[in-house]
């Protein structure tokens, strides 16, 4: 779990919030920035995308949280509109480069300009080669199996969180992330071998 | 169940979304069969890999500041009043709905009692109309003039011989 805090103490901040105290709002903010942050880096690729789409996602949280019902929904409710942000640039890149964003052969920086191929020099510098593999592996799923992946390894969730953030029944997660598994454990294996080779 | 339908199960497993009595069964499978352990290793390391702390990062405190600044320049809409909330509630399709529906059957009744019961200004126009009479054409009940014998169908008689009754006046 992202956020170690108690489920009612949670609510309870939510519920002020709610009530227009800005405090409030900062704590959710502190509490779940990272996460969603990590969140969408994971699923944009893009370290200067995710930063915007942070700013976007709380920014429309503020904005709806009166809306919320439920304030025990509050972590899922937020995570669903963050993926909707990333969802909705990658359409919008989507339409510039024409390629489907339902093809379930396409990896997630199909949808990118060519530019965001290329691993951000910040993330090179943070643990170099590793992370290099994992966006790699990454960059090999499909959007589909790609935000079950994430939220299931990254971010630790538990499967049940998983379908109400994707809106996808439980069989469905289940499969996909195995999937996912698959495809990320043969996208590593091929590029060690293909290290090995390079190196000798 | 193979072992093929049993790996599914072991991402489950390895990512804590299965329950004790299952987890029982897998760690019992894995302890007989090579292949099965192999698999479960082999996605236990991927997960510690893709779990490492190196991989996280930590969103630049910039963006508070910025999210913070749009924040003051556009206050929450929705955060105060009455009508913000009517609203909000009113984003509710099946709301939406009934609202109209009421509305549509109080428009209805109200023109429907309209047509059952008098015309309170009716009465108004009938005083008015007997004004505009009285004004131009005179009161029919009080200004009558005095009824003279001349005037009178019933007294014109010349000479009480002429007057069938035996008054003294006669009929023309």
């Amino acid at each position: 779990m992202p956020n170690e805090i108690a489920p009612a103490e949670l609510s309870k901040i939510v519920a002020r919030a709610q009530q227009g105290s800005e405090d409030d709002f900062y704590q959710l903010y502190l509490l779940f920035s990272k996460a969603i942050f990590n969140f969408i880096w994971r699923l944009i690729g893009s370290t200067e995308d995710a930063e915007d789409l942070l700013q976007e996602t709380f920014l429309k949280v503020h904005s709806e949280l009166k809306h919320l019902r439920d304030p025990n929904q509050f972590r899922f409710w937020l995570y669903r509109i963050a993926r909707n942000e990333v969802y909705q640039k990658l359409r919008r890149a989507q339409r510039s480069s024409e390629v489907s964003i339902d093809d379930e052969e396409a990896g997630y920086y199909n949808f990118l300009t060519d530019d965001t191929h290329q691993p951000d020099p910040e993330t090179l510098a943070l643990s170099g080669e590793l992370n290099e593999v994992v966006s790699r592996a990454l960059d090999s799923l499909s959007p589909k199996y790609r935000d079950v992946f994430v939220l299931a390894v990254f971010q630790k969730m538990s499967y049940e969180d998983i379908t109400k953030i994707v809106g996808r029944s439980m069989l469905s997660v289940k499969t996909d992330i195995y999937r996912a598994r698959l495809a990320v454990k043969e996208t590593i294996n091929t590029y060690l071998k293909k290290s090995k080779i390079q190196k000798a | 169940m193979s072992c093929e339908n049993l790996k599914p199960l072991m991402t489950a497993w390895i990512d804590g979304s299965c329950d004790s009595q299952l987890e029982v069964q897998l760690r019992e499978h894995t302890q007989h069969c090579s292949a099965c352990a192999a698999f479960y290793q082999e996605q236990q390391r991927l997960t510690r890999l893709f779990q490492s702390p190196d991989l996280e990062l930590e969103p630049p405190a910039w963006i508070w500041t910025r999210i913070s600044s749009q924040l003051q320049t556009t206050p929450q809409s929705s955060s105060t009043g009455f009508w913000n909330d009517l609203v909000a509630l009113f984003r509710i399709p099946s709301l939406r709905y009934a609202a109209l529906a009421v509305v549509c059957f109080v428009v209805l009744s109200a023109g429907l009692l309209r047509v059952g019961e008098s015309d309170p200004s009716g009465d108004v126009m009938l005083a008015q109309l007997q004004t505009y009479q009285i004004e131009t054409h005179g009161n029919p009940f009080e200004s009558v003039p005095a009824a003279s014998d001349a005037d009178n169908p019933f007294f014109t008689f010349d000479s009480v011989g002429d007057n069938p009754f035996g008054g003294n006046r006669s009929l023309r």
